[in-house]
């Protein structure tokens, strides 16, 4: 299938042959960094390989229409709810530089036991089957072919079918998944003995398709009363899946822990996160670092919520991310809208692109407040991880 | 104090850690986390699921509905803790079919007095 960037997605060439479909390649990608790139007039120094074709920022016009794109993988959370509408978007989206296709299932679909078949329609994301998957991957991969990138496709391996998913995934050619036991047991009340078995399959079937695994652990920060109390649960939560995937033979390299800032202004965001992000940079060290920004508070002004995702990608650049994922600014309120996927990912490359080398001129400081936070932070995790032993284990 | 609240003793806690290097306090995070997880992984090892044996199935080329019905049936049996794979592979052996044809004749109600138990 060959797309021409004038005509519309055809549906039928999707669907034509699908059975015969079978994915061009397994694993997760990571953009090709290319330092001291010089695009127009300027040299980059936290750029990646420049795209065949793509829809740079509203004010590139005054800059020759230079479209650099940023060093690390950008994610769009495609939740449509219907098939048909998520290719679409998911077309605008990687014209706009995304690179990570997140794709939200249909509500309650972990709690279904077993697979589903078809291509049914779902609420706030699609019931996840076969057909839907090699369905997508076959637009992927020619949307990657016309914007000239390679494009993850991401999905969820949770719930009480979380070996089947993953072997679904495994030979579907998806490339990136959320596998978290702990999202079974703390929100979705699924046996805990189960989940944690059914886990470690499903991590194991993961790594032997060098699929990226992303915790659940922004769900904790998004479902938190007093979000930026739980910091070092956080670091619990994350820390029992890592050492839980390595146990199941999962390798470093495709470890993601799906961190959030969890506080949002008028609360002093930058002086409560950033001790946070440098806490859980240290800890984690040798892991990756999926991004996310901030949902615990969001409202429904979208202005509000681009403010608090420009300064989310801040901690980002002023600490680190392999993968920034973006957020609608209307998640607040609706079902995102198309444009909103956009409007999403447009904030945090805009960001990046401003802060483009910003820590050759600027250091976090090594003594003092940080410092006190960062060490107040890890040692609160220690007692944290006492306390749970001393009451007799997870 | 309300219920659900307890007194905060960080300050105290903290005592015994705050000797620690940065590297020993993250030395002993892992350390804990480990032991923490151990039993997890070791329940692992020595159970399965329904969902483990779908899969299984699944790979060895039966349908999403077939691997159901058939893990199903073995699971009512309590036969699980035989591998539904390794039942399905060692039938198929036993009467010299493919394994889909193993499959598909317990599908269909034949060799079930057979399997393992």
């Amino acid at each position: 299938m060959k797309l021409t960037p004038t005509q519309r997605l055809d549906l039928r060439e999707v669907l034509k042959d699908l059975d015969r479909y079978r994915p061009r390649r397994k694993g997760w990608t990571w953009r090709t960094k290319v330092p001291q790139h010089q695009i127009g007039p300027f040299v980059f120094d936290e750029t990646s390989a420049s795209l065949a074709c793509s829809v740079p920022l509203p004010a590139a016009h005054a800059f020759g229409n230079i479209d650099p794109q940023c060093d690390c993988v950008i994610t769009t959370e495609i939740a449509s709810g219907r098939f048909e509408d998520d290719l679409r978007r998911m077309r605008m989206a990687a014209w706009h530089g995304a690179d990570h296709i997140m794709v939200i299932r249909t509500t309650g679909q972990s709690h279904i036991d077993g697979l589903l078949e078809g291509t049914p329609e779902g609420v706030g994301g699609i019931p996840i089957t076969r057909k839907q998957i090699r369905a997508t991957r076959k637009a992927l991969d020619a949307i990657e072919d016309e914007v000239g990138r390679p494009i993850n496709f991401h999905s969820y391996v949770s719930g009480v079918a979380g070996p089947e998913i993953a072997v679904l995934f495994a030979e579907e050619g998806v490339n990136g998944a959320h596998q978290d036991p702990q999202y079974n047991v703390l929100y979705r009340g699924i046996n805990m003995h189960r989940s944690f078995v059914d886990a470690a399959e499903a991590k194991r079937i993961m790594a032997d398709a060098g699929i990226l695994q992303l915790d659940g652990a922004h769900n904790a920060n998004a479902t938190a009363k007093d979000a930026w109390k739980v910091t070092p649960e956080l670091f619990v939560q994350h820390a029992i899946n890592t050492a839980y995937s390595r146990g199941a033979g999962m390798p470093a390299e495709l470890i993601a822990l799906s961190t959030v800032p969890p506080t949002a202004p008028p609360a002093p965001k930058l002086r409560l996160d950033l001790p946070f992000a440098v806490a859980l940079r240290e800890l984690f060290c040798g892991y990756k670092f999926r991004a996310q920004q901030n949902t615990r508070y969001i409202e429904a002004d979208t202005v509000e919520a681009t403010v608090t995702h420009v300064l989310d990608t801040l901690l980002s650049r002023l600490t680190s991310a392999d993968i920034q994922s973006t957020i609608t600014p209307d998640e607040g309120r609706n079902i995102p809208w198309h444009y909103n996927n956009v409007a999403g990912v447009n904030t945090a490359r805009q960001t990046f692109m401003g802060l483009d080398g910003l820590m050759q001129y600027i250091e976090l400081k090594k003594h003092g407040p940080l410092r006190q936070q960062v060490r107040e932070l890890q040692e609160r995790a220690v007692l944290f991880l006492e306390d749970i032993l001393a009451g007799g284990g997870y | 104090m309300s219920r659900g609240h307890r007194a905060d003793d960080f300050a105290s806690r903290r005592r015994r850690l705050a000797g620690m290097s940065d590297a020993e306090l993250h030395a002993r995070f892992w350390e804990l986390v480990q032991q923490i997880v151990d039993p997890l992984i070791a329940e692992a090892r020595t159970h399965t699921t329904p969902s483990i044996e779908r899969s299984v199935l699944l790979r060895m080329g039966f349908s999403s509905v077939e691997a159901k019905a058939l893990v199903s049936r073995m699971h009512e049996r309590k036969l699980l803790g035989h591998g539904a794979g390794r039942l399905v592979l060692e039938l198929a052996q036993r009467k010299g079919v493919s394994v889909r044809a193993a499959g598909a004749a317990l599908l269909g109600g034949q060799y079930w007095e057979e399997l393992g138990g």
